[in-house]
């Protein structure tokens, strides 16, 4: 024990004295906290959130045309600007500066005021082919402002009522021939307008619409709450599990270089030398790794309560989270920095591993992106139970037999990820 | 002290080290000389424990331990040539903690460490970053390295490869100290001239063989060749071997071919010819 620790405070030595070794150990996973506990909070609807910037030409100047525009313009994750016409609106798409160009043609507000016959409202939404993820959104929240649009409609007896009688006496232009077509519609438009002349209905503002709403369902959305919650819910606490999975890979992966380093640089050839167990050299760099994630764990913590207003549920589990967690990425770390025997090859290796579990983990991506095999597949990375037990302690309100899974196999990854480390270990693969 | 039989190691096909056999005792220093790739290193990995031998045996210390075992490395110190010293440690803590995986207490280490410093004369770096070191320092705490834990057996990797005359005769002078002190030392050099001062006996090597060993004086007798008088005239020398050098140089005089002479001067076989002489001329790669 005493030639391990004495290794692991050699380790710990020299990186307190390397400092940009100590920068991308200790700082950089700090600012990896920040900025993917940024995008992630953007991702998960908190703190501003993300927005899609779309180039806007009305061609028909309308009140619904405009009406359409404003709504939009007040839309949550949109950004709007407006264009002249429609060849500005493309030009923007075309130099980055929006994703789409949503063109209202001349005629819109025409057809958006007979919404039950004739041709019906049109608008034309150019994509850049590169943002289609973007552009996706961007139909779901113009599809949701007109079908808002549709709805108030319905709310207001009085333009309902004008709409139908609009409809009836259009149908009253239509050949003759037509009428015994139209006479089912002639029928609805009827009974609409006379639904919105009875009792039933109300124009008082109070309660506008009545009984008649249109209205299909009523989502009202609401958030988990965290147990034990005392203060504001910060956005980052929903992100930290995946900043703090960051921090421990960051600060493991330095060390995953280290015993390459050594290699290199002939110092493994005295520790070689010394009469004590090939694996206290591993052992030594765990011991020092596992320090290190603790101390990087720490302060990405303290960061993130003084600053970002984060506040886990339960200390207990989330030391226990942070443990474990730091004890699977050391495995994982040990495992990467025997199987290569330069830095490149060990520094590929390593970046390659750690982003494969990072986006199988739901580090990267959110898991409900991932195909399902990927989901099933997530379970061998350790990124993912992290992200797992952190979110148990910070706001899941996890019990400790809840706990117990994800924290039980982050140390099994780690206990498992060291032995097999030691086995394939050789100070020198050249040796016979 | 140091007992090496018959010891054999092939890379491939090609032979590095074939049926090397030789001993150090107590109180002497054994050189082993070689060209590049001869053999050497891969001998002295085997007598550490760092390589395994194909055939052959190697015994470390009075118990007679076989390296890699954790008895035989304690009975045996190194300084290999490429220095394995941490340079972002102080002098200090590079031994502390390299007497702590030996098994001593914090207490002992520091001990060990302040009296293997002052054995190289870098007491007063001792809280020195390696970093800051010049190259002959460097050198003598990788050699402070090797010392650090006592060990029966030294083994010293050229030594005083690129230091500076100072430093190679300092670290010269820690050798002589660790023969008076009767520590076996095999000690590893380019250098013949070092070699012939220091060395006891000498064993030199080549494609992996084992050409020669024995004291300098035996060497020189057995394959330095003969003695040679150079004769300088103004169209250049000749040269005349011989194994009678006052009587042919009375007679060289005498005569005619003595007549023309500017210059007389008596060549001696030394170890770099008996080297050259062993080991051929012919310049050799890695």
């Amino acid at each position: 024990m005493r030639s391990i620790w004495a290794l692991a405070i050699k380790d710990l030595r020299m990186m307190s004295r390397d400092r940009m070794g100590l920068f991308f150990t200790l700082a950089f996973p700090i600012i990896y906290a920040v900025l993917f506990g940024s995008i992630m909070s953007g991702a998960t609807g908190g703190g501003g959130g993300a927005r899609v910037t779309i180039a806007a030409a009305d061609l028909d100047g309308t009140e619904p045309s405009k009406e359409l525009l404003a709504a939009l313009e007040g839309a949550k994750g949109l950004s709007l600007i407006r264009a002249a016409d429609a060849d500005e609106a493309r030009a923007l798409v075309r130099t980055r500066k929006a994703a789409g160009a949503l063109i209202v043609p001349a005629g819109y507000g025409e057809a958006a005021g007979r919404p039950f016959w004739g041709e019906p409202a049109r608008l034309e939404l150019a994509l850049d082919p590169s943002r289609q993820a973007e552009g996706g959104m961007v139909q779901g929240i113009i599809t949701e402002q007109a079908f808002k649009r549709f709805q108030t409609l319905f709310s207001e007896p009085g333009a309902m009522r004008k709409v139908a009688r609009d409809a009836l006496a259009s149908l009253d232009t239509a050949p003759a021939d037509d009428q015994a077509r139209l006479a089912p519609l002639r029928a609805f438009l009827g009974a609409l307008d006379g639904l919105f002349t009875s009792d039933v209905t109300s124009d008082d503002p109070a309660n506008p619409g009545g009984t008649a709403r249109f209205e299909p369902v009523r989502i009202d959305v609401r958030e988990i709450e965290a147990k034990q919650r005392t203060g504001p819910r910060s956005a980052f606490e929903i992100s930290f599990p995946q900043a703090v999975a960051w921090a421990m890979m960051s600060a493991s992966f330095g060390f995953a270089l280290s015993l390459v380093s050594e290699r290199m640089r002939g110092t493994l050839t005295r520790l070689e030398l010394a009469p004590m167990p090939r694996r206290n050299v591993l052992l030594g760099k765990a011991l020092a790794c596992l320090i290190v994630n603790l101390v990087v764990v720490s302060l990405v913590l303290a960061v993130g309560v003084l600053f970002l207003g984060v506040r886990p549920t339960s200390l207990p589990l989330l030391g226990a989270a942070i443990v474990s967690g730091a004890i699977g990425f050391v495995g994982v770390m040990l495992l990467i920095s025997v199987c290569g025997r330069t830095q490149a090859s060990v520094s590929g290796i390593g970046w390659g591993v750690m982003l494969v579990l990072a986006m199988m983990g739901g580090a990267m991506v959110p898991a409900v992106f991932m195909p399902g095999w990927m989901r099933s597949a997530g379970a061998i990375s350790p990124i993912r139970w992290a992200i797992e037990a952190m979110e148990g302690a910070f706001w899941r309100g996890y019990s400790p037999a809840q706990m117990l899974t994800p924290c039980l196999v982050l140390v099994g990854i780690g206990v498992g990820g060291t032995l097999l480390g030691i086995r394939v270990f050789r100070f020198d693969a050249g040796k016979a | 002290m140091l007992a090496v039989q018959e010891l054999s190691k092939s890379f491939g096909a090609r032979a590095a080290v074939n049926g090397v056999s030789f001993e150090v005792g107590p109180g002497e220093v054994f050189g082993l000389l070689g060209p590049n790739g001869a053999g050497k290193t891969t001998i002295a990995k085997m007598c550490v424990g760092l390589l395994r031998p194909d055939r052959g045996s190697v015994r470390v210390g009075a118990g007679g331990f076989t390296p890699p075992a954790n008895e035989a490395k304690r009975c045996i110190g190194v300084a290999p040539q490429d220095l394995a010293i941490y340079d972002e440690l102080s002098a200090e803590e590079n031994l502390r903690l390299f007497a702590a995986l030996y098994g001593h207490t914090p207490k002992e280490s520091a001990a060990r460490a302040r009296e293997a410093l002052g054995a190289v004369g870098l007491a007063d770096r001792a809280r020195g970053l390696v970093k800051t070191f010049s190259g002959g320092m460097k050198r003598r705490l990788n050699f402070a390295a090797a010392i650090l834990n006592d060990p029966e057996v030294v083994l010293l990797d050229e030594p005083t490869a690129g230091v500076d005359p100072q430093s190679r005769a300092g670290i010269l002078d820690l050798v002589r100290g660790l023969k008076q002190r009767g520590k076996a030392v095999v000690y590893t050099t380019h250098y013949m001239e070092e070699a012939q001062r220091l060395c006891d006996r000498v064993g030199i090597i080549d494609q992996g063989r084992l050409l020669a060993l024995g004291t300098v004086p035996e060497l020189i007798a057995a394959h330095g060749g003969p003695e040679t008088i150079v004769l300088g005239r103004d169209d250049g020398e000749e040269r005349i071997e011989t194994t009678d050098p006052l009587n042919d140089l009375a007679r060289l005089l005498a005569g005619e071919r003595g007549r023309g002479a500017r210059t007389i001067r008596l060549e001696r076989a030394d170890l770099e010819s008996v080297f050259l002489r062993l080991t051929g001329r012919a310049l050799r790669d890695e």
